[in-house]
């Protein structure tokens, strides 16, 4: 049995009249199935308007399918008895880092989830320490969330969701509004926790070069899942994807191009560093003769 | 700048006053402006500014904070000086200048009310300089928690004010940005009269007030998705504990009041 557990998932944005009458509806799933094993490490990429963020947010309850089922940990979202259990095991980070953190101290909001699960404030005090140094963000614990930069807001946010122990993380666009220095930072910690930790992770988001990182990438595009396989599987197609409004990183097209032309550059190439160590090697093999 | 804005006058110090447990702090705070109110013979009025001398003087913060405090009351503080001074008639007129005269009572009358003014102002200040906003609504929330028990919703509150107290630097900031942006598209803030410069907010406020509607909402969402469901069975991570030192302090604190009352009594 997966971990998680999406079948033919529908949803619907309804919006009322004045009258209450049911006015436009707005299909924004489309009969999406996904699955994910414990200690997966999952993107799910899709541009503006593709239905990524409402994916994510039936998957800790925000939201109840119209049609087809979520199944987290064998509970199922639909049912109001399972929300508290079912947010319990998926934690998530969303976007806007500023509109999370509730306490006026780092550790203290570090704490919030744990207060709301009733932990005893012994074992409280132990978890928001471990989490904190988890991110690396433990010599902040006593100050102010308002003077640290966007990146570290969101490891702040992630330590809030492992200190709660869920067994999958979901990271609903949380580096959309980041530097490329927080961005990284945000991902390297998400990636040593899956790791180290054995955390499963779901990464929403519209960069190509984040969702490189994961085990398995499912490709959502109006409300269906048009592809998925892993980062090189689904990078080969590049040109498919650009229909999909998604561009493959620089990389990874360009080293499909270079295959194209006859040049052996090795498959599943999905960074810069990868690329410029290939050619190297095919240079030091061949000479700059080709 | 902005981003180091601190709420309330707060001034980090390590004195005895800054250690004592918040809702020692809070019951003081009542007693002592019962106590200004109770204070009518000399006697009673050398006790109280012994004790706010006293206390100034322990909570280790410069003076200047306190004179701080007192400038938003002056202005009142002056007003009860001479409506007292004025309007109160006695026996023994002191001056007498066409239809106005001043009477010794006046003048007794309005040294009184201005100390009871400025003890009120200093007693308060002495609070909110030696303890964190949060030190304050968490000893609330530990202090009233049995009004829970008559349907108070003391959690709900103390949450709404911690939520608040979190906020206020991250609004302040964004009202910062949306005046600079509404300045860059030409917008005239600086000039007119007051009707005309209230109007030119509204470009400010508008903006301000949706997003805070849509933090607001975004707010909710993380918390319900960190298992938030209100006050039952909810842990502390920062559990406020009496120590010795509270004990003696809210000794002295009755042993004060009573004192006053026994003075208005019998002095």
């Amino acid at each position: 049995m997966s971990l998680v557990e999406v079948k033919d998932l529908f949803y619907e944005y309804r919006e009322r009249d004045e009258n209450g009458e049911v006015d436009i509806v707005t299909t924004a799933l489309e009969g999406v199935s996904v699955n994910v094993e414990k200690g997966d490490f999952i993107a799910i990429i899709g541009s503006n308007g593709s239905g990524k963020s409402t994916f994510a947010k039936h998957l800790n309850a925000i939201l109840k399918p119209t049609g087809g089922t979520v199944i987290v940990r064998s509970l199922d979202t639909s049912l109001e008895e399972n929300t508290l259990e079912i947010r319990k095991t998926a934690g998530m980070v969303f976007q806007n880092p500023d509109n999370q953190i509730i306490g006026s101290i780092i550790e203290e909001d570090v704490a919030f989830g744990l207060e709301n699960l009733g932990v005893p404030t012994d074992e409280m005090k132990k978890r928001v320490k471990e989490s904190l140094k988890t991110v690396g963000m433990w010599e902040y614990a006593s100050g102010s969330p308002n003077r640290l930069s966007g990146g570290q807001k969101q490891r702040v946010a992630i330590a809030g969701i492992v200190a709660m122990k869920p067994e999958v993380m979901i990271l609903d666009e949380s580096t959309a509004m980041l530097d490329p220095r927080g961005r990284k930072e945000v991902l390297d910690a998400v990636e040593e926790l899956n790791k180290e930790e054995g955390m499963t992770v779901i990464l929403i988001t519209h960069y190509m070069d984040e969702a490189a990182r994961a085990h398995k990438i499912f490709v959502l595009h109006e409300g269906q899942v048009k592809m998925s396989g892993t980062p090189e599987e689904v990078f080969k197609r590049h040109k498919e994807l650009k229909e999909y409004k998604l561009k493959v990183p620089v990389a990874a097209e360009l080293a499909v191009r270079l295959r194209e032309k006859g040049i052996p550059v090795r498959e599943g190439i999905t960074n810069d560093d990868e690329l410029v160590q290939e050619i190297s090697r095919i240079r030091s093999e061949h000479g700059t003769g080709i | 700048m902005r981003r180091n804005i601190t709420i309330g006058q707060y001034y980090p110090e390590n004195s005895i006053l800054h250690r004592l447990d918040p809702r020692v702090k809070l019951l003081g705070l009542i007693v002592f402006l019962v106590c200004v109110f109770l204070m009518d013979s000399y006697w009673s009025y050398g006790a109280v500014t012994a004790a706010v001398v006293i206390l100034v003087i322990i909570s280790r913060v410069p003076l200047r904070y306190f004179v701080r405090s007192l400038k938003p009351v002056f202005f009142i503080i002056i007003l009860t000086f001479i409506l007292n001074i004025f309007f109160t008639s006695g026996e023994e007129i002191l001056v007498k200048w066409g239809i106005i005269s001043i009477y010794k009572e006046g003048v007794i009358m309005a040294l009184k009310m201005s100390i009871r003014l400025i003890y009120l102002v200093l007693s308060s200040a002495l609070l909110t300089l030696t303890t964190t906003p949060n030190d304050i609504t968490d000893g609330m929330e530990k202090a009233l928690r049995p009004l829970n028990k008559i349907h108070v919703p003391i959690h709900e509150m103390t949450m709404m004010m911690t939520i608040a107290l979190r906020f206020i630097p991250i609004i302040s900031e964004e009202t910062d940005k949306i005046r600079k942006a509404q300045i860059s598209r030409g917008a005239d803030l600086e000039t007119g009269n007051i009707i005309k410069r209230a109007k030119n907010m509204v470009p400010i406020l508008v903006p301000l007030l949706v997003s805070s509607f849509r933090r607001a909402g975004d707010l909710a969402l993380a918390m319900d998705a960190r298992c938030y469901h209100g006050g039952e069975g909810r842990t502390k991570y920062k559990e406020l504990r009496y120590g010795k030192k509270d004990g003696i302090a809210y000794l002295m604190i009755l042993a004060f009041l009573a004192g006053i009352i026994l003075m208005r009594n019998f002095l």
